[in-house]
Formats: C-alpha cells, sequence, structure tokens
C-alpha cells in the first residue's frame, strides 16, 4: 500500500507541474519583463480621473511591476498550484494538468496579483459554502471548528475586498465573487436569527460602504465596472482585438488554449448538472466565468481562474473525500504528472536548443533610442500597453491612451479615425461622409505624439506610410514598428541610422558603423519572420529573405513568397520587364501552400499578390513589340505571372529545345528555396550552353547577380552583374544591374 | 442528513441566464465603430446627378465648368486632341516621347537608342483652363495602385507643353523615368481624391472602372438621395455650411487650408502659396473684415468665363467709390483693381495663378 500523499507534497508537485508549463509557454525569453501588479496610470489624455490602486503608487513598488519571466513563474506557480490542489480532489489529474498548461498559456495581463486575490475571495466563498453542508459532530458539544470560522468570514470578506482595490484594477471580479458568497450564505445559510441579522447588517454596511468609496475616489467606480464594461465599449477590433469575443475570428485571437479551456468549462457545466442539488454559488461564479471567457478574449486568464472556482460541492454524498481515479495507483499522481510537466519542458528544451540557449542575448523588443520624447506615444494596437509599461519607458514615454478602457473609451472612436487616417496619410482636412471633418493633422497639433507604434503585421500601413509621410521609420521588431515624426531632430537622426541599417540588410556593404541596437529586433525564428514581413512591406525584399530562417514552415514559406512578389514587382518598375525567375519562386511557392490549411486571409493575400504581379507585368508584356518576344512565348509568360505554372511546363515541354524554351526550361526547374545553388546551377547550365543569345544571356547573369545578393555573396554579385552588362550592354535589367552595383 | 444548501434548478438556470446574456451580448452590442468613410469613397445616400437640372438651373450651366471636367479618361475627345498636339510639339519629341493611338489605348513611348518604353496614359486630370496632366496606374505587390504622372504636361496660358510640375528636369532611374514620375498608394488617392465625386477604394485598390470624374453637385453638397426623395423638404444639416471659415474650408478642402502650411511659407509674395487660394485668402484684410467667401466672387455653378472674374464688380461691393464709407483706391483707379491687388503670378512651370492674398503688393516683398 502507498501511504496517502501529504497536502504539501501535492502541492510542491503541482507547482512543479505549473512550473513547467509557464516556462515551456515562453521558454525562449525567461528574462522578458512581465507585468506582476498594477502599473500607475500616466496616460495623457485623462490624466488624473484614471484609478490606480495604492500599491501602484508606493514608490519601491512603482519600480518593480515588471519581473522578469522566470521569476515571475516561479510565483505564479505557487497560485497555479494552490488551484490544481483544489481541482485534484474533484477531477482527474490528467484534466487538472490540461487545466494549469492552458492557464500557462494565457496572458495575465500584469494580473497575477489580482488574480491571487481572486482566487483567496473564491476559497472564502466557497468556505463559506461548506460551512452550511457540513454535520454538525454532535449536539451540545460545542461549535465544530468550520462553523465556528463563520464568524470570521464577513471580516474577512471585508478584508479581502479592501485588499482587491488596494492591489488590482480587476477588484470588480473579486468584490463580485465575495457579494455573491455573502447572498448565498444570506439565503442559505443556517443559524439563530440574531446572527443572521449581524450578516445582514454586516453585508449591507460592506455595500453602502464600497459605493461610498467608489463616490468619492475618482474613477474607482468606472475600474469596478471594467469586468463587464467590455460590453457596452466598442472599439474597432483594429484597434483593441483583445477586447473581442471569441467568436470574432478576425481578430484572431481564439487559439488552440481556449479550445481546451472551453472544454474544462463544459465539463464544469456537466459537474454542476450532476451535483445533487447543485449550488447557487457555483451556478454564478461558472456563469461569470463562462462570460468572460467567451465574450472577451482579454479576460481569458482570469475567467480560467472563475472556472476553476466553481469546482463544486467539496464532499461526496456520504461526507467522504472524492477519491480520484487513477490510471497507475501505484505511482504518486503529482509526481507523475509534474515528470510529465518536466518532459515535456525538457523536449522543447532539447529541439530548440540553441535559441534557448542564446534567448537572453537576443533582442526581442526595440526600445526606442529617443532618451525622452517631447511629446506621448500613440499606440495604434491598445493590446500592446503591456510593452510600454515597463518601469524604464514609463517615465519618458506616455501614453496617449491605454488599455483602460473604463477610461479611454470616450476617447477610442476619435483614435480609430484618427489612427486610420494616419496609416493612409490623410493629413490634411477632409470631409467625412457624414459631414465631419477628418483628416489627422489638426489633432496631431492637439496631441502632440512625438512617436507612433504600429502594429509590425499592417504591412499595408507600413508601406502607405514609410515612403513620403513626414512620419519616419525609428525602430522595428516582431509587434511593433515605431515611427518619429520629421520636426524632431532626434527621430530625424534615428531614422537616418535606421534606413542605413535597412539598406545595408538589402544589399549588404562595407559599412563603417551600424548599429542594430533601437533600430531593429530580430527575436527568435518566429519573430524574425514576422519582421521580414515588415522589411517586405517597406519593399526590402531581399533584406527579408536574408533575414528568413533556413527552414520550410508554413510560416516562413508564406513570407518567402511575399518576397519574391516584390522583387518581381522591383525588377518590373526598373527593368519594365518581368522577371521570370521570381514568378515562377512566387509562383511554385504559392501553389505549395494553397495546398496546405492556410488561414483565409493568407490565402487572400497570397491571391492579391499573384493578381497584381498579373495585372503590372501584364500590362507591360501587352505593350511589349511582337518582334520582341514570340507569341509562344508571350503566352507561356502570361501563364507564369498568372501562377499556371502546370500550363507553362506543358507549353515549354511542347516546344522544339531552341535557346529561348531551354532558358524557360532552366527556370522552371528553380528550387525557390535555395538562392546560393541556384545561382550555381543556373551558371552551370550557361557555361555548358554555348550557343544561348546574349540577351538571354545577360537576363541570366541578371538573375545570378540578384540571387548571389539573397545569399549575401557581394563578390559573387558583383561579377555576375559585371558580366551581364559586359555580354549586353542593351540588357533591359542594365538599370538596375548598374543601381545594384551603384550599391555595393 | 446534513442540510445543504442550493436548488435544484440552479445548474440549468444558471446556464441558461449565461446563454442569453452571451446571446444578447452577440445580439445587442455596440457595433464596434466604423470610422465614417471619406465622403469622396462612398456613394451612400447619393442620387443621379442628372435629377438636379430639373430643380437647379445651377446645374445647366455647371457641366462647362472646370470642376466639372476636372478628371477624364485619356482617350475623351479633349485629351486625345491635346495628345494628338503633344505627338507634334517640340519639346516632348525632343525628349524622346511620343504618343501612339492603339485601338482605344493611348500610349506614351519614349525612345533611346534601341530602347523603347511605353506605358499607357488612362487619365487626364485637369480641365484644361490651366493644364492637364496624364497619368497611368500601377499595382504595387500588395495589390495597392500607384500612380505615374506623364512627364509632359498641357499649359493652357501659354499653350506649350512642358515638364510636369514638381517633376525633375532629368529622367529620374528606372523604366518608367523617362515616362514620369511613380506616386505610391496614398498620394495617387490624394491625386484622383481632388479631382474626382466618387473614388471607390478596397483596400488600397481604386477600382478605376467606377471612378466618377469631376468635382460634382454632391462632391460639394453631399449625397442628395434624400433632398430629392423629400423633393428638396430635407436638407442635411450635416453637410450645411455653418461660417465663413467653413465655407473656405470646403474649397479648401482641395485648394488648401492656410493652417496646414508651413508656417514660414505664409509670408506675401510667396510664389509657392499662390496656387493654394484660400492660404492667401484668409490673410486678406478683405476676408478678415468682412463676410467675404471664396463664393463671394466665383459662382462654381458656371464656367470662369462666363464670371467676368477679374472685373471690378467683385470690388466695389465694399470698396465702391459712390458710397462715403468706402474705402477706395489711394492712387485714385477706378478699375482694373485686380492688376494690382491681386497680381496673376507666374510659376517656374509655365503656368500662372491669380494671388489671392489681397493686398497692396508691395515692390520689395521677401521671404521674412
Amino acid at each position: 500500500m502507498i501511504a496517502p500523499q501529504s497536502r504539501w507534497g501535492e502541492f510542491v508537485w503541482w507547482w512543479v507541474a505549473s512550473l513547467c508549463g509557464l516556462l515551456s509557454a515562453n521558454l525562449f525569453w525567461i528574462a522578458d519583463r512581465i507585468a506582476v501588479w498594477p502599473v500607475r496610470d500616466s496616460s495623457v489624455l485623462e490624466a488624473g480621473h484614471i484609478y490606480s490602486p495604492p500599491l501602484a503608487w508606493l514608490p519601491f513598488v512603482a519600480d518593480s511591476t515588471h519581473w522578469h519571466y522566470w521569476q515571475f513563474a516561479i510565483v505564479a506557480a505557487l497560485l497555479y498550484g494552490w488551484i490544481a490542489c483544489r481541482l485534484s480532489t474533484r477531477m482527474h489529474p490528467a484534466v487538472v494538468f490540461a487545466y494549469i498548461w492552458t492557464l500557462s498559456h494565457f496572458n495575465t495581463r500584469g494580473a497575477l496579483l489580482g488574480g491571487a486575490v481572486l482566487w483567496l475571495a473564491i476559497e472564502i466563498g466557497n468556505a463559506m459554502e461548506k460551512g452550511g453542508e457540513l454535520p454538525r459532530q454532535s449536539e451540545g458539544k460545542g461549535e465544530p471548528v468550520v462553523t465556528g470560522l463563520h464568524r470570521f468570514m464577513l471580516p474577512a470578506c471585508v478584508a479581502v475586498s479592501v485588499l482587491a482595490a488596494a492591489v488590482t484594477i480587476e477588484y470588480g471580479l473579486v468584490l463580485a465573487v465575495l457579494g455573491l458568497a455573502l447572498l448565498t450564505w444570506r439565503i442559505d445559510k443556517p443559524g439563530p436569527s440574531p446572527l443572521r441579522g449581524q450578516r445582514t447588517f454586516g453585508a449591507l454596511a460592506w455595500v453602502a460602504t464600497i459605493a461610498v468609496v467608489m463616490l468619492l475616489v475618482p474613477g474607482m467606480g468606472a475600474t469596478l465596472l471594467r469586468p463587464w464594461s467590455w460590453m457596452w465599449v466598442s472599439p474597432p477590433p483594429s484597434l483593441f482585438p483583445s477586447l473581442a469575443a471569441l467568436w470574432d475570428l478576425e481578430t484572431r485571437q481564439i487559439t488552440a488554449w481556449h479550445g481546451i479551456l472551453l472544454l474544462f468549462i463544459m465539463g464544469q457545466w456537466m459537474r454542476l448538472f450532476r451535483d445533487n442539488p447543485p449550488r447557487l454559488w457555483d451556478a454564478g461564479v461558472l456563469s461569470m466565468a463562462t462570460l468572460l471567457v467567451v465574450g472577451c478574449c482579454y479576460y481569458s486568464w482570469l475567467g480560467a481562474i472563475l472556472a476553476a472556482g466553481a469546482h463544486g460541492r467539496r464532499y461526496g454524498a456520504n461526507g467522504n473525500r472524492e477519491a480520484g481515479r487513477t490510471l497507475l495507483p501505484r505511482l504518486n499522481q503529482g509526481s507523475l504528472w509534474a515528470g510529465i510537466g518536466l518532459g515535456g519542458l525538457l523536449y522543447q528544451v532539447v529541439t530548440n536548443s540553441t535559441t534557448v540557449l542564446s534567448a537572453d542575448l537576443i533582442q526581442r523588443r526595440v526600445t526606442p533610442v529617443l532618451s525622452a520624447t517631447p511629446g506621448p506615444v500613440m499606440l495604434l494596437n491598445l493590446d500592446h500597453t503591456p510593452r510600454w509599461q515597463v518601469p524604464e519607458l514609463l517615465a519618458h514615454f506616455p501614453l496617449l491612451v491605454n488599455d483602460r478602457w473604463e477610461a479611454y473609451a470616450p476617447w477610442y472612436d476619435q483614435l480609430a479615425a484618427v489612427s486610420q487616417d494616419w496609416k493612409e496619410w490623410k493629413r490634411e482636412a477632409y470631409l467625412r461622409h457624414d459631414g465631419s471633418w477628418g483628416g489627422y493633422g489638426a489633432v496631431f497639433e492637439r496631441w502632440q505624439p512625438s512617436l507612433i507604434a504600429l502594429d509590425a503585421q499592417d504591412e499595408q500601413a507600413i508601406r502607405q506610410v514609410t515612403l513620403d509621410s513626414n512620419w519616419k521609420i525609428v525602430g522595428v521588431d516582431a509587434e511593433e514598428v515605431l515611427f518619429g515624426t520629421a520636426s524632431d531632430p532626434r527621430a530625424v537622426a534615428q531614422a537616418l541610422r535606421c534606413m542605413s541599417l535597412f539598406s545595408f540588410l538589402e544589399i549588404p556593404r562595407s559599412a563603417a558603423e551600424l548599429d542594430f541596437e533601437g533600430s531593429l529586433a530580430l527575436g527568435a525564428p518566429q519573430d524574425t519572420v514576422r519582421v521580414a514581413n515588415v522589411l517586405t512591406a517597406m519593399r526590402m525584399p531581399l533584406a527579408a529573405l536574408r533575414l528568413l530562417p533556413d527552414t520550410s514552415s508554413r510560416e516562413v514559406q508564406v513570407a518567402r513568397t511575399l518576397a519574391y512578389f516584390e522583387l518581381a514587382h522591383r525588377t518590373l518598375r526598373y527593368s519594365g520587364h518581368v522577371s521570370i525567375l521570381d514568378s515562377i519562386r512566387a509562383g511554385r511557392l504559392t501553389q505549395e501552400l494553397m495546398q496546405e490549411p492556410l488561414l483565409p486571409s493568407t490565402k487572400d493575400r497570397l491571391d492579391r499578390a499573384q493578381m497584381a504581379l498579373a495585372q503590372a507585368a501584364g500590362q507591360v508584356l501587352e505593350l511589349q513589340s511582337a518582334a520582341e518576344t514570340s507569341r509562344g512565348e508571350q503566352d507561356t509568360v502570361r501563364l507564369i505571372i498568372n501562377g499556371d505554372l502546370t500550363g507553362a511546363q506543358q507549353a515549354i515541354d511542347q516546344q522544339e529545345p531552341t535557346p529561348s524554351w531551354r532558358f524557360f526550361r532552366v527556370l522552371m526547374g528553380a528550387n525557390p528555396n535555395d538562392a546560393a545553388n541556384l545561382s550555381r546551377k543556373i551558371a552551370a547550365e550557361l557555361t555548358a550552353d554555348g550557343d544561348m543569345p546574349a540577351a538571354l544571356v545577360a537576363e541570366f547573369l541578371f538573375y545570378c547577380g540578384q540571387l548571389a545578393i539573397e545569399s549575401g555573396d557581394l563578390a559573387e554579385s558583383r561579377n555576375f552583374f559585371r558580366e551581364c552588362l559586359a555580354r549586353d550592354p542593351f540588357t533591359p535589367f542594365r538599370d538596375l544591374a548598374d543601381f545594384y552595383l551603384s550599391q555595393m | 442528513m446534513p442540510k445543504r444548501n442550493g436548488r435544484p434548478l440552479m445548474a440549468p438556470l444558471g446556464l441558461l441566464v449565461t446563454l442569453l446574456t452571451l446571446g444578447s451580448y452577440a445580439a445587442l452590442r455596440p457595433i464596434p465603430t466604423r470610422v465614417p468613410p471619406d465622403a469622396v469613397q462612398s456613394t451612400v445616400g447619393m442620387v443621379d446627378e442628372s435629377t438636379c437640372a430639373e430643380c437647379h438651373s445651377e446645374a445647366d450651366s455647371f457641366a462647362q465648368t472646370g470642376h466639372a471636367r476636372t478628371l477624364r479618361p485619356a482617350n475623351d475627345p479633349l485629351s486625345l486632341d491635346l495628345l494628338r498636339q503633344m505627338a507634334a510639339a517640340d519639346k516632348p519629341r525632343q525628349a524622346g516621347l511620343d504618343i501612339e493611338f492603339r485601338d482605344d489605348k493611348v500610349l506614351a513611348v519614349h525612345r533611346a537608342g534601341d530602347r523603347e518604353r511605353k506605358v499607357e496614359l488612362k487619365w487626364c486630370f485637369g480641365s484644361g483652363e490651366h493644364a492637364c496632366t496624364w497619368t497611368s496606374t500601377l499595382p504595387d505587390s500588395l495589390g495597392a495602385i500607384d500612380l505615374l504622372e506623364f512627364r509632359y504636361t498641357w499649359f493652357h496660358g501659354e499653350g506649350v507643353f512642358d515638364i510636369s510640375p514638381g517633376q525633375p528636369q532629368q529622367d529620374s532611374a528606372g523604366y518608367f523615368g523617362p515616362l514620369g514620375v511613380l506616386f505610391d498608394g496614398p498620394k495617387a488617392r490624394r491625386c484622383f481624391s481632388c479631382h474626382t465625386t466618387y473614388l471607390p477604394i478596397r483596400d488600397g485598390v481604386i477600382e478605376e472602372a467606377h471612378v466618377r470624374g469631376g468635382v460634382t453637385c454632391q462632391r460639394c453638397h453631399g449625397p442628395r438621395a434624400r433632398h430629392v426623395a423629400s423633393e428638396g423638404e430635407f436638407r442635411d444639416p450635416r453637410w450645411k455650411v455653418q461660417d465663413q471659415m467653413d465655407a473656405i474650408h470646403r474649397c479648401a478642402q482641395c485648394h488648401r487650408r492656410a493652417e496646414e502650411q508651413p508656417p514660414e511659407s505664409i509670408w506675401p509674395g510667396n510664389p509657392d502659396i499662390v496656387r493654394f487660394q484660400p492660404v492667401g485668402l484668409v490673410q486678406s484684410a478683405c476676408f478678415q473684415n468682412s463676410a467675404m467667401t471664396c463664393t463671394t466672387c466665383h459662382d462654381p455653378h458656371r464656367p470662369l468665363a462666363d464670371q467676368n472674374s477679374r472685373g471690378r464688380w467683385q470690388c466695389i461691393q465694399c470698396h465702391d467709390p459712390d458710397a462715403d464709407h468706402h474705402v477706395t483706391c489711394a492712387a485714385g483707379e477706378m478699375d482694373g483693381c485686380i492688376d494690382c491687388h491681386m497680381p496673376s503670378v507666374r510659376m517656374e512651370a509655365p503656368i500662372e495663378f491669380t494671388d489671392h492674398w489681397i493686398r497692396v503688393v508691395g515692390a520689395t516683398e521677401r521671404k521674412p
């Protein structure tokens, strides 16, 4: 027989399992800073009207709101372990493990301390519920300990209420949980009438005190309603994606972890249905949890904690602790699941060892180099608020508006309108359809933003603002692209540094000084893909291709495809000639990707890119003299630019092996993923083929030169371009070849 | 038996309340704020403008105004006529440019040595009262439309073709360099916005087939479907001009506001702001000391040529020599007010604009 596991032993194992879950959720970035308790609001537009918990005002606390992720994980695992211990008395440990790992993958949004207080409130509520269920031990032998503790429940509620208001902005949830407990306590608890009268008076006094304090402290009432006010705040999804409901697929907030959480919640409801009879308390808590998890993605984490709180009756019908089922009764369950957690974590570490070991050395986010800004930072995606609330940034980079929707919601409409105008470079005033005036210039005169943080995935906006606007890029990372205004000399200096860096990445050459610091942060491989897409949006496809990791994951291939399309457009605009090679590479990858399950937005993006190439190249092809190329060749090129590589291959296969068609065959055999080998292969074909016309040879050499830039071989690239110009001085690619040579 | 707290119906009731709340939220939640679109990018509430003439005689002459004709397809008769002249003009030909007419397409061709570059001209910007500039369009890799502004512009005042204003004297690099300058998406949109009544744009793509060229009735007066349906009873208060400055701002959407110019550029005699009439006008004492607006002197519903826009009738509304309390010309002139107080200024390009900064023009005006 195995001795029953001690409670402390069980807690330790669940703590280990939780820690493993938390570390695996953010494996590459355990040195990241993450908010543990609330930050004092320092935004500009409503300064003074926002409630910040007293904890945030304490000087020694304000400087330590953000801990390193590994520190956060150690502490958060304590909370998760505590929750897991409670849950394991009611459900299978596998379910508890799944729940803990799911919880680990949700963003706490700075509410760790709030979550702990919430769980404390849940424990109090459950204790108050439990007191009514235990049989009195024996009549006349004094009150049982549990019943005796009831006299402390009301003071406990008050204490936790005060604690919640002092340490978290989510105290509305805590008060709701305690209020529900008091309500059910009032309704259901046995006890003599004087005691019940005291409880009623105490509960009413508690409510009245809260109401008075709300009235006296500015913003406190609005913050109280925060866990529910998202229902009547409706910013555009692009401005505040996490405020959307789970079913709003366009915001892409739903993840597989949400699916697991929903299954857990469904299980909790089924458990509630099976309880005999179910408790009002459980129904109330589970209702709140379901509403939060489904209705507002922002509250996934807190909703998950609430869902765990409705764990039903602790004791079964016969008053005994319900035994958990176990597949391996001879093993300590807690240690089993801790072992599984540890195994999962180790597996991830081993398979990503290089990235994990160097993670602390790779910068993930670009921090503004400017020591301070003359004006606030304007976020175009309010989910990025936590990034700007680390202590070292908070003082120097106040936000215009942040994610405290309970206070800033009235500004969101205007912010959305101004953001849209800014993205479309509509500075001057113009009339909107409703007769109101648009244009961001007048609003910026009032707000005076000096930094704008654009979501790094908004590639259309990045492109639109990059060229002619007087806002210039001063930093890029996987989450944000920072823009500074040309009226700020420091921003101009930083923008020049950025452009030097990006142009070097595009065409590497000897450079006196290059500084990534404050300009570019690449992050882990999955971050690098996003940065590559930003560079493609900036019309720097070679830089993007060079940054992409050497893998064939779907995200990398999509990024590669978009870069090839951009390269094809560049060649077209400079030479007036279709880049057969890049069109084939883009088309081939698009064909392969379309066979895979892609997000609709990704499919749409690829479709548009293909259509744009077909249209642009088609316009030029249509105007070319028929004497330059044969009808068959033109038709084949049209098939290629339309992405119909199968049709193009068939057309080529039917042709005689004349030089032109041999040219097509070589390019059609191109492997899209290997620039270095491809240039060697093409060069080898050229050498072997002695009677290729000069024009085609020059075109081949041009492609080789561009491929060599792509693979980073500058010397080889120069040789190819020079050879290209030598073979055919009148090649249509000469302008672009000259440009590349001038940059090297 | 221990006393139990709970109600048998708690579970189904709780679930029902939750589902009802979520359902109500899904059904009733405020629709996420959609920023009202640019007036030029929406046809909601618009009406066929041929109905305007049924009640408003101004509509009869409006079609002849510069506003109405400020954008047309390149294969429009007036455009074709000008392009034929360009094909024979010296300056473009010396630069290697030619115009070819192929079916219903107009092609701009540049030949230098053995190299030939071609682009289809799609649009003609400008009524021709001042100038006409042609453009082509080209999608970028995101599908958004970029604009190619053709190298040469027709300048009506001097009857010549010359380099388009703002373009460098030397050809730019790239295939399209000798043919013109490429503008990115936002700039393309800005160009079209001021020359159209409806500009359909979706995800940065200008749907050229549905562009309504020209600044016509509803561009200034707003959507009028309800006005027509109510037989003129309904007038949308949102589109009503509020005051003197609002009246100026209506025109200044395209003709530029003073406050949107760099402050250092606002000095009398600066040729760079002359073409932006509202910029100079609001600096004028005439504007500041009266209820003067653009329409005090210009009827936008009639062609400029029909209005005697250079006559003194505008001025004597406030400077009548026969009125004792009016201030009149210190030099004793009774006519030709515009010549001294609103002279025409020639730009670098062969085009002149009337300086709307009404003042006694000093001979020694210079940048402060």
